[in-house]
């Protein structure tokens, strides 16, 4: 318990006697952890939207206007003999009003216009083997009733393509993120380490060990990480809504983030743990590199 | 209780020669004296019994262990044991006297109560229990010698090594701080003092050491 108070207290040193060190390590830093959980929630996202795709029925079949429901129904029957289709589910104009509606339940001026004529019936096949999808979407494409054929995998694809794409973009991004906070961290923690060189060299003539003169250089740079993750978990709360309703006017099928209670536990939770680690870690290294004990 | 056992050292780089082959015994309770001239070793053979150096070849017993080869986990327990004071004290300067002292305390794992107890009682040893307030540039020389003195015995030391206590000193302060030196000793802490004053062994009681060229001959 003591050691806990000398610890806190002698970090605290360490931050007051260089305030303004600190305080630009702390906005640095938090945006450094802003920019890691926009990539880690982007990733997130774009992975559910990825799992969510492929679970949906492969192929989207819409019909034109003029199809009579036995048409459509006939059409029903005749896949559903296909041994290789795993399943067929017909969904009438009325029902993509309603699931229409359900989706845009918030925003009266978009339901205004919408009847239930103007939605598409269309029916969703999946198929036992993706590869087979790509021969009952041709299959369709010719056909007189047919309006538009969506076949899923496209999207999947290209979407993967894209994500690819933004991992990639985004994990160089974040290894230079974590070279310069190593680089902050080090600086700091090492200028630390010199400001207070008098009363490490006191410390070890007096029989301290090394741990002891260690722990508040480690704790420094934790502290620094507890703040800044602090910080940059309510800006990241506080900003998410809206990038949540934003999202839903497209994509509002998929629960893209998890639900709003959670959510400060998580971002902050993360974050902090991460951060924590990482900057105990590289505060670890730099009294080995700096301090003589 | 200290042995020097065919002590040597060389800078390789510089190929100076600072000991060759240097023995001694000191026993508890011994009140030596490190005399040499300047650049003699005298600093040098101080800081191996801390293990802020270790010689080149030969081992140094402290009771059973020896410091050449002590682990480095156990240098902080040495460090405990025995105790140094410098020629420059090696006090912080934003910190009072009382402080200064208390951070050697909590050092060593005294609780808070225990410290504002003993930070007087380490005061009064050295005469200074009226000056805990003061700052350290608030004190002559003397007195900041004193305090760097009180917080050597915050451990309770068996062993006290002085490196030049009386350098920079003046006669008057010279012999407070001999006598204090003396005191200590006679509470029981064997004592290890360093100095080039010859005139100041020459009037004071105890064993004297002569380092000179490398070697090592008792004068008294
Ligand atoms: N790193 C070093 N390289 C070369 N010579 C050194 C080094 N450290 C100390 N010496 C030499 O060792 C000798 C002893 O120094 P020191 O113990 O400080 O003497 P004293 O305390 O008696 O004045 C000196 O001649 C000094 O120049
Ligand atoms: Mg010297």
């Amino acid at each position: 318990m003591n050691q806990i108070i000398r610890v806190i207290k002698y970090t605290f040193q360490h931050i007051t006697r260089n305030v303004w060190q600190s305080f630009l390590i702390i906005m640095i830093l938090t945006v450094l952890m802003l920019m890691g959980q926009l990539f880690a929630i982007v990733s997130i996202a774009s992975d559910r939207i990825l799992t969510y795709l492929e679970n949906q029925p492969q192929v989207t079949v819409f019909f034109k206007d003029e199809t009579t429901s036995d048409q459509i129904e006939q059409i029903k029957r005749e896949l559903e003999k296909d041994s290789l289709i795993e399943s067929v589910s017909y969904i009438t104009k009325e029902q993509a009003y309603e699931i229409y509606k359900a989706q845009h339940k918030n925003e009266p001026e978009l339901l205004e216009f919408v009847t239930p004529d103007i939605l598409p019936a269309s029916l969703d096949i999946s198929a036992r083997q993706v590869e087979y999808l790509s021969n009952i979407a041709k299959q369709f494409q010719n056909n007189e009733f047919v309006e538009r054929v969506i076949f899923q995998q496209d999207l999947v694809d290209e979407l993967t393509s894209w994500t690819d794409a933004v991992r990639f973009g985004g994990g160089v991004l974040l290894g230079v993120l974590l070279l310069i906070s190593i680089g902050i961290i080090l600086i700091v923690v090492t200028n630390n380490i010199n400001t207070f060189s008098r009363e490490i060299e006191i410390m070890r003539l007096v029989g301290a060990g090394s741990w002891y003169i260690r722990w508040p250089f480690i704790f420094d740079g934790v502290l620094f990480a507890l703040f800044s993750a602090t910080y940059a978990s309510a800006i990241m709360v506080w900003v998410l809504p809206y990038v949540q309703s934003f999202t839903d006017h497209f994509i509002a099928t998929v629960e893209l983030f998890p639900p709003h209670e959670n959510l400060i536990h998580l971002v902050w939770g993360y974050t902090t743990g991460i951060g924590v680690l990482f900057t105990a870690v590289v505060s670890y290294l730099a009294t080995r590199q700096h301090l003589k004990v | 209780m200290i042995k020097f056992d065919s002590v040597s050292k060389w800078y390789k780089r510089s190929g100076v020669t600072a000991f060759e082959e240097v023995s001694l015994q000191i026993n508890q309770g011994d009140f030596v004296f490190l005399i040499g001239p300047s650049g003699a070793g005298k600093t040098t053979l101080l800081k191996f019994l801390i293990r802020e150096d270790i010689p080149s070849e030969g081992d140094i017993w402290f009771k059973d262990d020896n410091i050449v080869r002590l682990p480095r986990r156990k240098i902080p327990h040495l460090r405990r044991q025995i105790g140094m004071v410098f020629q420059d004290f090696k006090l912080l300067r934003q910190q009072t006297v009382f402080e200064n002292i208390a951070f050697a305390l909590e050092v060593v794992g005294k609780k808070p109560s225990e410290v504002k107890e003993i930070v007087p009682y380490l005061l009064d040893r050295v005469g200074l229990l009226h000056r805990e307030r003061a700052f350290p540039q608030e004190l002559s020389t003397g007195e900041q010698q004193r305090v760097a003195i009180a917080r050597a015995l915050a451990t309770e030391p068996e062993v006290l090594l002085a490196d030049e206590p009386t350098g920079n000193l003046d006669s008057q302060n010279t012999k407070q701080i001999v006598d204090l030196l003396k005191q200590i000793n006679e509470w029981g802490t064997t004592v290890i003092m360093a100095t080039h004053d010859e005139a100041l062994v020459k009037r004071t009681k105890g064993r004297v050491v002569v380092i000179k060229d490398g070697r090592l001959t008792e004068q008294r």
